[in-house]
């Protein structure tokens, strides 16, 4: 028998071969490619959502403009009216709103539980391609004529299967997030002490979690049903749009503004300087709201279930979360000063537009105030698209605002402070001129049958709609021209320009790789950054 | 033991379970009397109705799920660090490694995901070449994820994972890849004219050329522009051969001839039927 060994010399030749040559990290497009760092996945996510957004808000227009003279078709045809009002509303929760929250919370999420990482890096990675892809292939399938209503059975099969995709991407950017909070944590900050905008991404990525499987199952329940003949969505492929509808309105798509509470309480905490002595309350308004926006029981929802004491009661309730986190904020400036920042602006829009949704949500599901829509159910009133429309605005606020008060660990160096103040008070009153006319029209029995285009309203209500949504639409121009600044490298960009009070103001501007040059200290409260100033 | 994330989904198992039975009751359009309403919604539909079936069946799983998860996080102290650090026998947990190396697995992953819903739309080719790149990619990040954690050096796990990786891949992939190309290109050459197909006969082993000799001469030229040229090209050709596969391929001169050697290669033969009228003289032997 043969005894085939190495001698030593070999052994540390090939070691030696394999271990000195240190492979260059890629740049550029390489890097992007395949770079699995969080900052470089979440601005890819900001980037996309934005530009995305914009033709997404620029359809919703033109359905506003359509509804000034509704007994025509204007801007849309005939054929291709309803698949185009169904692709702004898709479009409105999974192209602007749900990304451009994850981008932010992807940026910013590990910066503020101290983390060197994300959970799962090449997951989040994989998110954002899936995401990308998705959302291509599903504007693919509206230009196949597919989509609901659409005329081809292939366009059909890809809108499906795309929203599938863009479903299953969303949950592996939830899971990543989620798991960055919960498990990736350093010594000391435990959950209770976890930044509120932090507390707010786990809370709505766990509401993301336990929701969005159901439309993944309704999405291929649709699927095997439109390949073997429609024997459960019975009728034209329209009929399938009418199953996803629980999905963008209350109290579902609550789930998608969620963060907004996180950001206001950092934001308003931070320029208060002070520490948040009902930050359990505050904690606790979150996590409620993000319980009263459990909707995925609504599928398909019957009018027994619309007027039950669940439903109901869920739309009364949530209101009170808003209310108790007000309380908590406001509490902080009776130990704190205030400055008035482009941050405190925008946080306060977002939030006063989800106030105004979650309070019309709450009216609405009191029985009897609203009648349904000649020719249509209840859930067709157009007061729930108002509510919706409420909640996924201030959710794209306070993404905006995400972006301008994380400035320093989105780009390199800080937003223009000036645009900055104006673009939310541009927001604010385009959101409340888009949301105001539909919840008036709303209580006058009105619904989205009524117009033979499809856009419900009245046309008084939709030129002012129309306004709205431009002012949206110039508001995010404004806020995108104010992030420009962002793209620059300046040399001396305070890491800290707010005088913050959690982890993620201790990284430089930009965060490197690895996101924190020195040891984080220990942590003893919710506010370390506190407790490091009073140390020295 | 009870932390804020446990406490958080212990929160929503009840709120989950006291919902489904408000539902029930609220769906079920029974007169509430007593105990006789509770038990269908308690015993989960054993003893009497539920009202909206799926709504009851969703807040019942919700609150299932949520009490697992809540029962996990209590066992695990909410995944707190200092609790994590006693059982492993630490003063602390390291921190989560930074991704240092480029992965593109997570990227082809996406466009097999891609490939399978078109191909879930479109056809089966689509979706069969839509698993195959991802059960690659699968295995491929598997390994890379692996490789991420043998050492704390991440040349040395670049490395490592290198010399175990590449015999495989790189073979494979230039299989893949030349057999992509070739399809690619020879779906071009049928769909286009003839004096079209001489050009780009011509042309396409010209770029090839001329990128090669850039890459050799110039050993420096950055990755980014190696990868740009590279997808560039790969889609350009692809969705070339895509679009010429879709568009079929151009009428040839002289079908006849084509019918003619595929009869002497033993092929089946079209036979045109007599027109109606036409006069058929059958000879026997």
């Amino acid at each position: 028998m043969a005894l085939t060994e190495t001698p030593p010399e070999t052994v540390d030749a090939a070691s030696a071969t394999d271990a000195s040559p240190t492979p260059s990290q890629p740049t550029g497009l390489a890097a992007v490619l395949g770079s699995g760092d969080h900052k470089v996945i979440g601005r890819l996510y900001i980037v996309s959502a934005l530009v995305l957004g914009l033709l997404v808000v620029g359809l919703g227009e033109g359905f506003a403009l359509e509804g000034i003279k509704p007994e025509t078709y204007d801007i849309y045809g005939l054929d291709s009216a309803f698949q185009l009002f169904t692709l702004a509303r898709i479009g409105t929760v999974f192209l602007l709103a749900l990304p451009l929250l994850i981008g932010l919370a992807m940026v910013v999420v590990p910066l503020q539980v101290g983390s060197r990482a994300i959970a799962f890096p090449r997951a989040a990675a994989a998110s954002y391609w899936g995401w990308l892809l998705g959302a291509a292939l599903l504007l693919g399938s509206y230009a196949i004529n597919g989509g609901p209503g659409g005329g081809s059975a292939e366009g059909v099969d890809l809108w499906i299967a795309s929203m599938g995709l863009l479903v299953l991407s969303v949950l592996l950017a939830a899971v990543s997030i989620a798991t960055t909070v919960i498990a990736l944590r350093p010594a000391g900050l435990y959950l209770a002490r976890v930044p509120l905008f932090s507390w707010s991404m786990l809370i709505a990525s766990i509401m993301w979690l336990l929701t969005l499987p159901v439309l993944f199952g309704l999405l291929v329940l649709m699927y095997v049903d439109h390949r073997l003949g429609d024997s459960v969505f019975v009728g034209s492929p329209a009929a399938l749009y009418p199953n996803i509808q629980w999905l963008f309105r209350n109290p579902q798509i609550y789930v998608v503004a969620i963060p907004v509470l996180g950001l206001l309480g950092d934001v308003l905490q931070t320029v208060s300087g002070a520490r948040m002595k009902l930050r359990g309350v505050a904690q606790a308004a979150i996590a409620a709201f993000g319980l009263l926006s459990f909707g995925a029981f609504l599928v398909a929802p019957s009018e027994a279930a619309l007027d039950s004491f669940l439903v109901i009661g869920m739309g009364l309730l949530a209101v009170l979360p808003l209310l108790a986190l007000a309380a908590s904020c406001a509490d902080l400036f009776r130990a704190g000063s205030f400055k008035l920042r482009a941050g405190v602006i925008y946080a306060v829009a977002a939030f006063l537009i989800l106030l105004l949704g979650v309070a019309a949500g709450a009216v609405g599901s009191i029985p009897d105030v609203l009648d349904a829509p000649k020719g249509g159910a209840l859930a067709d009133n157009i007061f729930f698209l108002g509510v919706s429309h409420a909640a996924i605005l201030a959710a794209v606020i306070a993404g905006l605002g995400g972006i301008h008060w994380w400035a320093t660990k989105v780009g390199r160096q800080p937003a223009s402070e000036g645009l900055g103040m104006l673009a939310p008070l541009v927001l604010l009153l385009g959101a409340a001129l888009t949301v105001i006319p539909d919840l008036i029209a709303g209580i006058a029995g009105d619904g989205l049958q009524r117009n033979a285009d499809f856009t419900g309203g009245y046309a008084g209500g939709n030129a002012a709609v129309a306004a709205g949504i431009a002012l949206v639409a110039l508001g995010v121009v404004i806020a995108v021209v104010s992030f420009l600044p962002l793209l620059k490298r300046r040399d001396d960009a305070p890491a800290d320009p707010w005088g913050g009070l959690t982890l993620e103001w201790l990284t430089p501007t930009p965060p490197p790789l690895d996101n924190f040059v020195a040891d984080l200290p220990v942590v003893t409260s919710a506010e370390p950054l506190i407790d490091q100033r009073e140390e020295t | 033991m009870f932390k804020t994330g446990s406490k958080f989904l212990y929160g929503v198992a009840a709120f989950g379970f006291v919902a489904a039975i408000v539902y029930a009751i609220a769906t079920g359009g029974q007169k509430v009397d007593g105990i006789d309403t509770l038990l269908g919604p308690i015993t989960f539909g054993y003893k009497g109705g539920v009202g909206d079936h799926v709504g009851f069946t969703i807040l019942v799983v919700l609150s299932a799920v949520s009490f697992f998860l809540a029962v996990v996080l209590s066992a695990l102290h909410d995944a707190d660090a200092e609790a994590e650090a006693q059982v492993v026998g630490l003063e602390t947990v390291p921190d989560a490694p930074t991704p240092f190396n480029a992965n593109y697995w997570p990227i082809v992953g996406a466009f097999s995901a891609a490939a399978i819903v078109l191909g879930l739309a479109i056809g089966s080719e689509l979706f069969v070449i839509g698993c195959v790149g991802a059960a690659i990619a699968t295995a491929e990040w598997a390994i890379s994820a692996w490789s991420d954690r043998i050492t704390g050096d991440p040349v040395v796990n670049a490395g490592i994972r290198a010399r175990m990786m590449h015999p495989i891949e790189i073979p494979v992939a230039a299989v893949l890849g030349i057999g992509l190309f070739v399809a690619a290109i020879s779906r071009i050459l049928l769909a286009l004219p003839k004096n079209g197909s001489y050009v780009v006969f011509g042309l396409v082993p010209a770029i090839i050329f001329g990128v090669g000799i850039l890459i050799v001469t110039k050993p420096k030229l950055s990755r980014s522009v190696i990868a740009g040229l590279l997808l560039f090209g790969g889609f350009a050709v692809l969705a070339g051969g895509v679009a010429a596969a879709i568009a079929g391929e151009r009428k040839h001169e002289g079908g006849h001839d084509d019918a003619k050697h595929e009869a002497e290669a033993g092929g089946r033969i079209a036979v045109s039927l007599p027109e109606p009228g036409q006069t058929v003289i059958r000879v026997a032997n």
